[in-house]
């Protein structure tokens, strides 16, 4: 159990910038998950604390330690690889105990804790089987089971669920919800998927190209995104984005994005009376675009029209490519909708999760409130 | 029916080009088995008038001593060539270092110097070791000049085998040798293979370093001492062939026995990680 702390820390392969100026403060017991799309350097952030690569800047602590220049076998972790990397040659039994039995664990001890770590992760009847004899499932348990006997202080998730088929990662993630519970560790996961980020991380960290670009909870990321990318990365599918003016006073402002011409309630208007006369991007989910038919009480609608492109009906909900003016817009509505292509609807805007941008900054220069409900922390 | 021909044609050259191989292979028998009084050059084709092991039981006699020395030194000389270039190839594949590269092309850089041109340096290096005139002169030297090869080989094998397995016995608190040792090693199978047989025929066979390096001819290797068998003025063509068969037997069954492993190897050495 240890909270974990990168200091400016900055990693370059030759002339690439992998991780750039990274500073973030990872709590005991967290479930942090790094989040971002490849290549983006997310990796590279839990390799440095692994101590598979070096700084070449900053600082890295654990706990108390700084570990900068500590040898990986020395910082007490445990890491999941995406492939695995189960030692072949070896049965499930060694596999697990290989790492106890490297830092000298007494026999019986070795074997009453992968026994017991077989035994939560439903594998006992493997222990002797050979990595090559299991399928992918399995083979992930043994990887998990592995990380879990040493008893590390943090472990690390290195896109773990990536060689799994669908039905099998939605099972694993609730599984690995319940492990973070059980074992009250802390946990850094990587992954380019928002999905395993939002499901099971207690803070996510977003990263593009080697820069921390927000750190926060699932909630304050999908309503309170700071800029553009984090607002398009997170929440699936991706959020829309239209090219605006806004007009008007402290009392009444106008938003006008392609064909849409949006009054701002008094809240919004005052929010964002300062950048009046100014360029900016719009933002809208396609969950906060309603049927007129089946608004929720809630939401407080500004009407818009749209031509309907395409319509994906998902049975839970429906799915509408819309073109209005000039700007294309999915929206997810009731699957009772009724619309067909090429059709002209109307339509209503959630008006308190219209989500503001400077266009050329791209940060957001007007977060909405996250909803009343939803702001109690997760009960654990 | 293009298929068909083609078939042929395939056929048909592998035996011509198999024909031209075995031709030495055939002389090299037949003329073992004949008497010395048969031996001529206008019957060189023709079979024996009878079969006669006399040429093989007189050359295994004046040859014995000396294939037992060139099992004394083969043996030691492959595993420990074996050993050199595993390790080498684990460290420039998994443990690279600031100019590693560098280092891999200076050793494959000896692949290209010619036995002829490092021999004085080499007999002056032996004396200064004090293992000139020894079968362990010779091992010294087969081990040194077989590091490129078996370094390039091994480098190569190793680049197959996943880096996530070296950094999973890392993080699992395994030292630089305890990886070699309890993961690389064991998955090596088939690196071993190739390099052993590799090593085991070409210093085997090696007759220029032999004949530098030994002059006594107790202690000299096989392939020095089939060459000493063919006097000043007759040359014995029967029991002379009959030795050259006996000589390369050893690496023979090498390939033979060494080559199912290898492909046993290859069928089981599906890195499933």
């Amino acid at each position: 159990m240890a909270r974990v702390v990168y200091e400016h820390v900055t990693k370059r392969f030759g002339d690439v910038t992998a991780v750039n100026d990274l500073s973030l403060e990872i709590e005991d017991k967290e479930f942090l998950v790094l989040v971002g799309p490849s290549g983006c350097g997310k990796s590279t952030v839990i390799r440095l604390l692994a101590g598979l690569e070096p700084l070449t800047t900053g600082n890295i602590y654990i706990g108390d330690r700084l570990v900068n220049d500590l040898p990986a076998r020395d910082r007490d972790i445990a890491m999941v690889f995406q492939s695995y990397a189960l030692y072949p040659h070896m049965s499930v039994f060694d596999n697990m105990a290989f790492g106890l039995r490297m830092r000298g664990t007494p026999k019986d001890e070795t074997r009453r804790r992968v026994l017991e770590a077989a035994q939560a992760l439903e594998i006992e009847s493997l222990l002797k089987r050979r990595p090559a004899q299991l399928s992918g499932g399995q083979r992930q348990r043994v990887a998990l089971g592995r990380a879990i006997v040493r008893e590390p202080l943090v472990f690390l998730f290195d896109e773990p669920l990536s060689n799994l088929d669908a039905k099998l990662r939605v099972q694993t993630r609730a599984e690995l919800t319940k492990l973070h519970g059980r074992l009250q560790t802390t946990f850094i996961y990587v992954t380019h998927d928002q999905v395993e980020a939002m499901t099971m991380a207690t803070r996510i960290a977003v990263l593009k190209d080697g820069l921390l670009h927000q750190v926060g909870t699932p909630e304050e990321l999908y309503f309170r995104p700071d800029n553009i990318f984090v607002a398009s990365f997170i929440g699936s599918p991706a959020m829309n984005f239209v090219p605006g003016t806004l007009t008007g006073t402290a009392e009444e402002m106008t938003l006008d994005a392609g064909a849409w011409h949006i009054a701002l309630p008094a809240s919004r208007s005052r929010q964002l009376a300062p950048f009046t006369n100014s360029e900016v991007v719009v933002g809208i989910r396609p969950e906060d675009i309603h049927d007129p038919d089946f608004l929720p009480a809630r939401v407080r609608g500004c009407a818009i029209q749209a031509r309907v492109d395409v319509t994906e009906m998902m049975g839970n909900e429906k799915f509408l490519h819309l073109v209005s003016g000039t700007e294309k817009v999915l929206a997810r509505v009731d699957p009772r909708t009724r619309a067909r292509a090429g059709q002209d609807i109307k339509l209503m805007l959630d008006i308190d999760h219209l989500h503001v941008f400077d266009p050329k900054t791209e940060a957001a220069i007007a977060k909405i409130e996250i909803p009343e409900e939803l702001r109690e922390p997760p009960s654990a | 029916m293009t298929v068909h021909w083609s078939r042929i044609a395939i056929y048909a050259v592998l035996i011509v080009f198999a024909a031209l191989y075995l031709m030495p292979i055939y002389v090299l028998l037949v003329t073992g088995l004949k008497s010395f009084g048969e031996v001529r050059l206008d019957q060189m084709w023709d079979l024996p008038s009878r079969l006669r092991f006399d040429s093989f039981r007189e050359a295994y006699n004046s040859l014995d001593s000396n294939l037992a020395n060139s099992f004394k030194m083969v043996i030691p000389a492959t595993l420990i060539s074996c050993m050199v270039g595993s390790i080498n190839g684990y460290v420039l594949t998994k443990w690279r270092f600031p100019g590693s590269n560098v280092v891999f092309f200076l050793l494959l850089y000896g692949m290209f110097i010619p036995y002829q041109s490092v021999l004085i340096p080499l007999v002056k290096t032996l004396q200064a070791l004090h293992v000139y005139g020894s079968l362990w002169g010779l091992v010294v030297t087969h081990v040194i000049y077989g590091i490129p090869i078996t370094t390039l080989i091994f480098r190569n094998y190793y680049a197959n085998v996943p880096t996530e397995l070296v950094e999973a016995a890392k993080i699992d608190g395994a030292s630089i040798f305890g990886i070699y040792r309890r993961i690389v090693f064991p998955l090596s199978l088939p690196g071993f293979v190739v390099v052993a047989i590799w090593q085991f025929t070409s210093i085997w066979n090696d007759f220029l370093f032999a004949v530098t390096v030994t002059s006594n001819p107790a202690i000299q290797p096989a392939t020095v001492a089939l060459n000493n068998m063919a006097g000043s003025f007759i040359v014995e063509w029967n029991v002379q062939m009959a030795g050259a068969l006996i000589t390369a037997l050893p690496t023979l069954v090498v390939y033979i026995l060494l080559g199912r492993f290898f492909v046993r190897g290859l069928m089981a050495g599906a890195l499933s990680s």
